[in-house]
């Protein structure tokens, strides 16, 4: 099975390389059969990896320790939903799932496009099969997972081969573990379709906004699955590592946010170019942006370049990776200073009061963000190789340096879209921001008289409010004037209003979700933390809350065993819930984890952690957080996805123009033909 | 430029990004709050307070943890504390690297670049907005009858309604 | 045994891959369709600024825009659509895509040289032909020397 999957490997990769070639000859000389040679290499590639995938997956599944990979990172009692994850839980494996997801993605832009868009799918083809073979390259001669176990007992006799492997890591062992690496990585390597549309546009000097318009469904999926990549992980870490929170500037989690905001970034500036034809150049920068941090990404945290706490195997396949960023950025910059001259402006700015230069400034706010963020990862690097001594940049650093950018940008999230196109006079800004700011006013009041003293938990409760009074104003308003004027019920004209620009509207879902993530982040200084010793009959008390340590037990499965403790929690006088904290300790990898124990309301969370045994007494050591609106950040971000899927229908505006170009293409068909 | 408006906000943010005030009283130095502001030196590449490791399994954990405790006890303010974990661990031992010195690059430059971004932008915007060339004359009094045109373009594509 | 699979795969798909490179006939000279013609460009982009006064008609009737923005805007868009559409009516007059090609190669060509005195310049027309002529591409008119300013 190794050989077998060795050899969809190297097949994969040469697939690759000639689509590569066959993608840019096509290209050139715009000949049909060489670009249909091309999609049909482009297809291939998918078939090849997909046997190789296969191919690990049996090693995994009939627990072939004889492969190295599997060896080091499954067991024989793993569960079989676990064993999947077997396939990402190491640097080979995931290199190869990586490489998989770009092979379907090309895959299904080929099958897309098979009429669409055929002047630029060639080099397309192209770009995206350069960016295939350097993956399948790295993964066949450099992190091959097909490699045997070479073993030799000390006697130097037969080769040896373990009865049963190390196991997967337990962190990974829970259920969102299953979903945060899939998403994450759907996000990260579907950028790599934006940015092959944007490079073979400049190639074949179709700089209008039809590559935008291809690219922008492209771009909106991968960004999706990549905001929800990052929430699952937040998830998994609050629900797993036991320290009550979810996000912690680690290098890893800033390697994925980076890329999701030039994501957000170019969504953004896009529209300027769809509706108004500026920011050419910009946008082609901006999805190289985001395409090149997404691979830095990936560069940071397979390296070990910087120290994180997502344990990866670190090996040698930085240099590589150095390799192949550089060839981007030179390709992709020279490629932009070659055609400088057909991305010049259609129009002109009218007004800085403008729903252009609303987008500019959140342009602006975001890619400042990426920066602060990159700069921070890495400043570790940099102090080392100037000062030759490690400091640490961690969590105080970006909350002081990201928070306040983070409200800015919630700002504009409800300024921005009631700015009109090209001008907004004073007179306009009064109509609009009039009752959204005495909402958000009065909501500001309360809250400081309610007691909250926080200035980011009142910035961030006040300008969600702010935001989301925009934000349904614009539904309201919407709905209302389509009432008026067509006659319809309240409830089907705001329907028919965000079907006729689902983009438009699903954008404000969109942001709707922002708003409760950001309220779920004032929740955080109202934290109650608390720890305590305990053993059946022990109480303690944290904040409004009392904790009665009910009974203990202890447990054994074939893969962990186990200590858990039953809690009482009584609030107010009341039994409130039941908690059951548990503590693994997995035999295979030898490593101990906490499942917390959470009770859940939309006002706040009881997180309660088994930490583990008092070594001296045999009691139970228990840590308690009272975590006020953190359930509004998981709320948020399914508001999130379903706004994306809103805006990802297409809407009754753009099916009316599609129609029309159709109708256009067909007309020049026949005209051709005679 | 009634952008003006907005500016007053972005001011405040701005500064109490840079100096990290935050209103209401000050509360009293605890475990929790120095154990944020510190590295765990176990390896675990995290704060003191989500080190993964029991306090009897962490050596590292334990200690900085009888550092701190001392210190409250012995009423050292927030800084002081600091400042003792320094001179036993090293730089390193800290959350964000202290603003001093070549360190202090890592706090200027956000700053920094979020200014040059915001130049960046202003130039774009004023050179966006340079009037477009003249027009060819003969052609800026567009003719009513293609005004017409476009009218009657207009409504026949789709309607508001639809 | 089961290895060959993955050699028969692979040899099969590259058969199919190269299978297109082999044919004959219309397939095998014909090129790529064009993504968007001149004119297709132009009236899609008189259907976005369309859309964009709608946009605006409606803005305005949710009084989200004051009436004096919402009259100037309006004036401006409709002066973009019938730009668009006097560019869309000289496309359609000439002969189709390549007069306008022609119109933005000279453009182009004249932005380029625009040092170069106008020697070409029909005096009839006022054509300014952007290679050295004899007669005048547009009109049809001698360029005498007495032409050239």
């Amino acid at each position: 099975m190794n050989q077998f999957g060795s050899v969809g490997l190297i097949a994969a990769l040469a697939f690759a390389a000639y689509g590569v070639v066959a993608g840019v000859v096509g290209g050139k000389f715009r000949s049909l059969k060489i670009t249909r040679s091309a999609e049909r290499a482009a297809l291939s590639f998918l078939v090849m990896i997909t046997l190789s995938v296969i191919a690990l997956e049996y090693l995994i599944y009939t627990n072939d320790f004889h492969n190295a990979y599997v060896a080091t990172h499954s067991n024989r009692d793993l569960s079989v939903y676990y064993k999947f994850a077997v396939m990402w839980g190491g640097q080979e494996g995931s290199l190869l799932f990586w490489t998989w997801l770009l092979s379907i993605y090309v895959a299904l832009v080929v099958l897309l496009n098979r009429r669409k868009n055929r002047q630029l799918m060639p080099y397309a083809i192209a770009f995206a099969m350069g960016v295939g073979v350097f993956f399948s390259a790295l993964t066949f001669f450099v992190a091959n997972p097909f490699q045997g176990l070479s073993l030799s007992s000390a006697s130097g006799m037969a080769p040896f081969f373990p009865p049963d492997g190390n196991g997967l890591s337990p962190s990974l062992q829970y259920p969102s573990m299953l979903i945060h690496p899939v998403m994450l990585y759907l996000g990260l390597v579907g950028m790599t379709i934006p940015f092959a549309f944007g490079m073979s546009a400049l190639a074949t000097r179709q700089l209008g906004d039809n590559w935008i318009r291809v690219t922008r469904r492209w771009m909106m999926v991968p960004w999706m699955f990549l905001g929800a990549g990052i929430l699952l992980g937040g998830h998994w870490a609050y629900n797993v590592l036991g320290w009550g929170g979810y996000w912690a500037w680690d290098p890893v989690e800033n390697a994925s946010l980076m890329p999701w905001l030039a994501g957000t970034a170019f969504l953004h500036s896009v529209m300027i170019q769809e509706k108004r034809g500026m920011l050419k150049v910009w946008n082609v920068s901006l999805v190289t942006l985001t395409f090149f941090l997404a691979v830095v990404g990936d560069f940071l945290t397979r390296t070990g370049i910087v120290q994180s706490v997502h344990a990866f195997a670190q090996s040698n396949i930085g240099p590589y990776f150095a390799l192949f960023l550089g060839i981007v950025a030179v390709v992709s910059i020279s490629l932009i200073l070659l055609r400088l001259d057909f991305l010049k402006s259609e129009n002109r700015l009218d007004s800085v009061t403008s729903r252009e230069s609303g987008f500019l400034f959140n342009n602006w706010i975001l890619l400042a963000l990426v920066f602060a963020v990159l700069w921070g990862t890495v400043f570790p690097i940099i102090s080392k190789a100037v000062e030759s001594r490690t400091v640490t940049v961690g969590p105080p650093f970006f909350d002081k340096v990201a928070v306040p950018m983070g409200l800015m940008l919630l700002l504009l999230t409800g300024v921005g879209p009631l700015l009109a196109w090209r001008k907004t006079s004073f007179e306009s800004l009064k109509r609009n921001f009039a009752i959204p700011l005495a909402i958000a006013g009065a909501i500001g009041i309360v809250l400081l008289l309610a007691g909250v003293r926080s200035l980011y938990s009142w910035m961030s409760l006040f300008l969600g409010a702010f935001v989301a009074a925009c934000v349904l104003g614009e539904f309201y308003k919407g709905a209302r004037t389509r009432q008026r004027s067509v006659g319809e019920g309240f409830f089907p004209a705001l329907y028919n209003l965000s079907a006729r620009n689902t983009r438009r509207y699903g954008g404000y879902v969109v942001h709707l979700g922002i708003v409760l993530i950001f309220v779920g982040f004032a929740g955080l200084a109202f934290k109650v933390h608390a720890k305590s010793v305990m053993e059946p009959g022990d109480l303690m008390q944290a904040g409004d809350y009392l904790f009665r340590c009910d009974t203990m037990n202890a447990g054994d499965t074939p893969n962990y065993t186990y200590v858990d403790a039953a809690l009482a929690v009584v609030k107010d006088g009341k039994a409130f819930a039941e908690v059951k904290p548990e503590r693994r300790f997995y035999k295979a990898s030898q490593q101990p984890i906490s499942h917390v124990a959470i009770h859940r309301t939309l006002a706040s969370d009881v997180y309660v952690v088994l930490a583990g045994r008092d070594p001296g007494t045999g009691k139970a050591v228990i840590e308690v957080f009272i975590n006020p609106l953190v359930v509004w950040v998981w709320i948020g971000g399914i508001v999130m996805v379903l706004g994306t899927l809103i805006a990802l229908v297409p809407s009754r505006v753009e099916r009316e123009m599609a129609q029309m170009r159709q109708a256009q293409a067909e007309a020049l068909e026949e005209r051709n033909a005679l | 430029m009634r952008c003006k408006r907005l500016l007053p906000e972005l001011i405040i943010l701005v500064l109490t990004g840079v100096t990290g005030v935050t209103f209401g009283a000050r509360s009293k130095v605890s475990l929790d709050q120095v154990g944020n502001q510190v590295f765990c030196q176990c390896g675990c590449v995290t704060t003191l307070n989500r080190c993964p490791h029991q306090i009897w399994q962490c050596e590292s954990r334990a200690e900085i943890t009888t550092i701190i405790l001392i210190d409250i006890k012995q009423g050292k303010s927030d800084p002081d504390i600091l400042h003792d974990l320094t001179a036993r661990f090293g730089v390193q031992v800290l959350a964000a690297p202290p603003a001093r010195g070549f360190d202090l690059a890592a706090w200027i430059l956000p700053g920094v670049g979020l200014a040059i971004g915001l130049v960046v932008v202003i130039l774009i915007v004023l050179r966006m907005r340079r009037p477009s060339p003249p027009e060819p004359p003969g052609q800026s009094p567009v003719d009513p009858k293609i005004i017409a045109a476009v009218e009657e373009e207009m409504n026949r594509t789709v309607p508001l309604t639809k | 045994m089961i290895l060959a699979l993955p050699f028969i795969v692979a040899i099969g798909l590259a058969a199919l891959v190269i299978y297109p490179m082999l044919s004959a006939g219309d397939e095998a000279s014909a090129s790529l369709p064009v993504d968007v013609t001149p004119a297709a460009d132009l009236k899609r982009r008189r259907m976005v600024v369309y859309e964009n006064l709608r946009d605006l008609d409606f803005e305005y009737q949710a009084k989200k825009i004051a009436p004096k923005d919402y009259e100037s805007l309006r004036e401006t868009y409709k002066a973009e659509a019938a730009r668009l559409m006097v560019a869309s009516q000289e496309l359609d007059h000439g002969t189709a895509e390549d007069r306008f090609i022609e119109r933005e190669v000279a453009a182009r060509r004249a932005a380029l040289r625009s040092k170069v005195e106008k020697q070409y310049v029909c005096g009839k027309c006022g054509f300014e032909n952007p290679v050295p002529v004899k007669f005048c591409g547009e009109c049809g008119s001698p360029l005498s020397k007495g032409n050239d300013k």
